[in-house]
């Protein structure tokens, strides 16, 4: 039966009680978790998935879906105390208010050590982070693949563009992009549903930059929300606040899309409140036989077995997990024969802010609140005249324009009937730029596990040591002043550039990736092509813990890919 | 909100989990709140009405209803209670009264409040600090245009429909809230 229950010495609960075993076990249900889930079902695998988050349902958890500010109790606001008390670092992601709070992890409650800043930003339920993603949906182009080969830092990718472009193919079918094809090969064009519409501003920008930069482009937002129906999913109405849930299912989240569907197979069992404690190793048939986890309300201890194991905790969930799952095969932590389990940790760099107005379209306007941005594709380091001395890899930017709202009568001159009626006009446009950038894979940017503080669940605290380097902070300098110059061309006035790099620490951008890196070769990587581990061949690692570089892309339908096609290989390959 | 957009709103939320206090606002025509048996959670109930009422030469009444109307006042009251950390309410008080006494608001009727607020407010503008009237200006405009007034009578609530991003500013009556 594969039942033999083995007690880890490490284990301070007394009782464990050993489930049925299933096929395969997915721990986490976000982004790639979901993925994982379906794509193993639908194989036909009767499927565990464990989330250490409370449950939460398509359409009934959506609480805050739809309701207008006045019916909020602070209008939005969450108490200051509160956020500094219970919420320190959840509370700087953008989104984060009286009608999203409760979909964040309190930090107070589930501490971290940073040893330098690092925002982890989590989620607080089932489908995790994909319920709040921002939906920015770009493939890697084969240069993101071959970066780290030659500019020599990290090591090279154990795959290339053309082995992941026919599961983006796929993925992006069954997600729904829209978007604009622009035949450029650093964004390979996809599978894109119809592209939403750009302001009369973005348009003016657009034409200035496309002719007086040949080698730029700005394109609207490739973005998970749908422009037309898909497999039962409505076209988007445009509210306006994704966030919160969409029962429309017009964009793509774990909650909505890739969860049901699992579970319309029959073979998925999805259990909340289990916090995962660690992988279990069976150093006689050198594979995982299974996971460890906390019931989180009962504060029991299980062990569950199957014959696959995927990590799909999130990036630096998921190395946490790995880091503590201890054997005398495997010391440091399963698979880690390298070492390398916890390094190379990146993100996005970000807080790079560009903006300008303009007196001119008075006359133009728009009826909703889009939720999607412009993009303005990486350009740099690209070959020939694009390279650049003072820093490797490259940035692009995302950005949008605006008519300013009634709140702008709070810093403005005068009272009365006169004043009120002057803000039933929209006010001037407002046109800004925000720069991402790709961060090199760096060794000390580390995390491991506290020798000395536990969480409220026995299970060691994360550390986090990373900062910005010498390439991003010079690759900073030229993304702002090539922003100030394309809004200068178009004509934009009032020009203002900000470098925020002191309120932006890596994970804010929230595409920490990294610490359980691919490649090529067992001693310098944790994971092979397949996102299958080197030292443990029915262990797979599909969310951002196996990126080997940063790319400057939003990750997300990378990862995804990524899981779909490590599920097509574990399920064929039967390792 | 009139009721015709209310019922068109519920048609687009395709099953959305509306908030019961949502629905009955929606269906129930979209009344004016009362005032009575309000009971303020931090103000006095004399400071409560001072707040209305300078929040009312903010925000008057006009074609459309004024902040005190809105319920701006009550907003404020629980941004004091709830949202600021105590020490922080407590000056904020501690200020109002001293404002209070020192420009003898009580006193005024409301014409000679809105001359003396106009002052106030060009003195603030021109760079002179003022944090009372920071304060009220401040939340006043927060409060109104977030409240269920100041988004479907005298602004526009962006409907759910279809896309239009560069339309004709003559095709919208009035801005979005």
């Amino acid at each position: 039966m594969g039942m033999s229950m083995r007690m880890n010495s490490t284990n301070r609960t007394a009782a464990i009680h050993v489930q049925e075993p299933y096929d395969a076990i997915v721990v986490g249900s976000g982004m790639t978790g979901g993925i994982a889930a379906k794509e193993l079902c639908e194989r036909g695998l009767k499927t565990l998935v464990l989330d250490r988050g409370v449950a939460f349902e398509h359409g009934t958890s959506f609480v805050t879906e739809h309701v207008p500010p006045w019916d909020l109790p602070r209008h939005g606001r969450v108490p200051l105390d509160q956020q500094r008390d219970e919420y320190e670092i959840q509370s700087k992601v953008y989104l984060f208010d009286e009608a999203t709070k409760h979909l964040f992890v309190k930090d107070s409650e589930q501490p971290y050590k940073q040893e330098k800043s690092f925002d982890w930003i989590r989620a607080n339920q089932v489908g995790g982070r994909s319920l709040m993603w921002a939906r920015q949906s770009y493939r890697w182009g084969p240069q993101d693949f071959l970066a780290n080969l030659e500019d020599g830092h990290g090591v090279d990718w154990p795959i290339r563009y053309e082995d992941l472009a026919p599961w983006y193919d796929y993925i992006e079918g069954y997600v729904g992009v829209s978007g604009q094809a622009e035949g450029l090969p650093q964004l390979p064009d996809g599978n894109f549903l119809p592209p939403m519409e750009m302001t009369a501003v973005e348009k003016h920008l657009k034409r200035h930059i496309e002719s007086n930069f040949p080698d730029r482009r700005m394109t609207i937002g490739r973005s998970a929300v749908l422009t037309q129906a898909l497999n039962g999913r409505a076209a988007c109405h445009y509210c306006g606040t994704c966030e919160r849930g969409c029962s429309a299912k017009s964009y793509f989240s774990a909650v909505s899309v890739s969860l049901p569907d699992a579970m319309a197979t029959g073979n998925m069992t999805l259990r909340s409140n289990a916090i995962v404690h660690s992988v279990i190793y069976d150093p006689e048939t050198n594979r995982a036989s299974g996971v460890r986890f906390i019931d989180a309300e009962t504060k029991e201890m299980i062990e569950v077995h199957a014959r696959l194991v995927f990590l799909c905790a999130s990036t630096l969930g998921t190395t946490q997990i790995m880091l503590n799952s201890k054997s005398s095969e495997f010391p440091n932590g399963i698979a880690n024969s390298s070492g390398v389990l916890g390094r190379y940790l990146m993100d996005h760099h970000m807080g790079l802010i560009a903006g300008g107005r303009t007196d001119e379209y008075n006359d133009r306007f728009y009826n909703v609140n889009r939720p999607n941005d412009i993009y303005i594709p990486r350009f740099r380091n690209l070959g020939g005249a694009s390279k650049r001395t003072d820093y490797v890899r490259g940035f692009a930017y995302q950005g949008s324009s605006w008519r300013s709202g009634p709140g702008r009568a709070a810093s403005m001159a005068g009272i009365g009937a006169d004043f009120k009626h002057s803000f039933r006009d929209p006010g001037p446009w407002t046109m800004e730029l925000w720069g991402y950038g790709e961060c090199l894979p760096k060794r000390e940017n580390h995390c491991r596990l506290s020798e000395t503080e536990t969480d409220q669940w026995g299970i060691p605290q994360l550390i986090i040591n990373a900062a910005w380097g010498d390439n991003e902070k010079a690759m900073r300098k030229d993304c702002l002043e090539c922003a100030g110059e394309m809004l200068d061309v178009a004509g934009f006035k009032d020009i203002y550039i900000r470098d925020n790099i002191e309120s932006n620490p890596p994970g804010l951008a929230i595409h920490e990736m990294g610490t359980a890196r691919m490649g090529r070769d067992p001693q310098t990587s944790v994971l092979n092509g397949f996102n299958q581990a080197h030292d443990v061949p029915n262990l797979f690692v599909t969310d951002g813990a196996c990126m080997t570089s940063s790319a400057v892309q939003n990750p997300s339908i990378t990862y995804m890919a990524l899981t779909a096609r490590a599920v097509d290989y574990a399920v064929r390959a039967n390792p | 909100m009139d009721r015709r957009t209310a019922i068109s709103r519920i048609g687009v939320m395709l099953g959305g989990a509306l908030s019961a206090s949502t629905l009955s606002a929606l269906v129930s025509g979209c009344s004016t709140p009362a005032e009575e048996g309000f009971t303020p959670s931090f103000l006095s109930s004399d400071q409560l009405e001072r707040i209305a009422r300078m929040s009312n030469a903010v925000i008057p009444d006009t074609d459309t209803p004024g902040a005190r109307v809105a319920g701006v006042h009550r907003f404020i009251d629980t941004l004091l209670a709830e949202y600021h950390p105590r020490p922080e309410a407590e000056t904020f008080r501690s200020m109002l009264d001293e404002f209070t006494s020192r420009h003898d608001i009580d006193a005024l009727s409301d014409e000679a409040l809105v001359k003396r607020l106009t002052e106030v407010d060009r003195l603030w503008s021109a760079g002179q600090e003022d944090r009372v009237w920071a304060g009220i200006k401040q939340w006043t405009i927060a409060g109104y245009y977030t409240s269920e007034v100041g988004m479907t009578q005298e602004l526009r609530m962006m409907p759910f429909t279809e896309a239009r991003m560069d339309m004709p500013r003559s095709e919208i009556e009035r801005t979005w809230a």
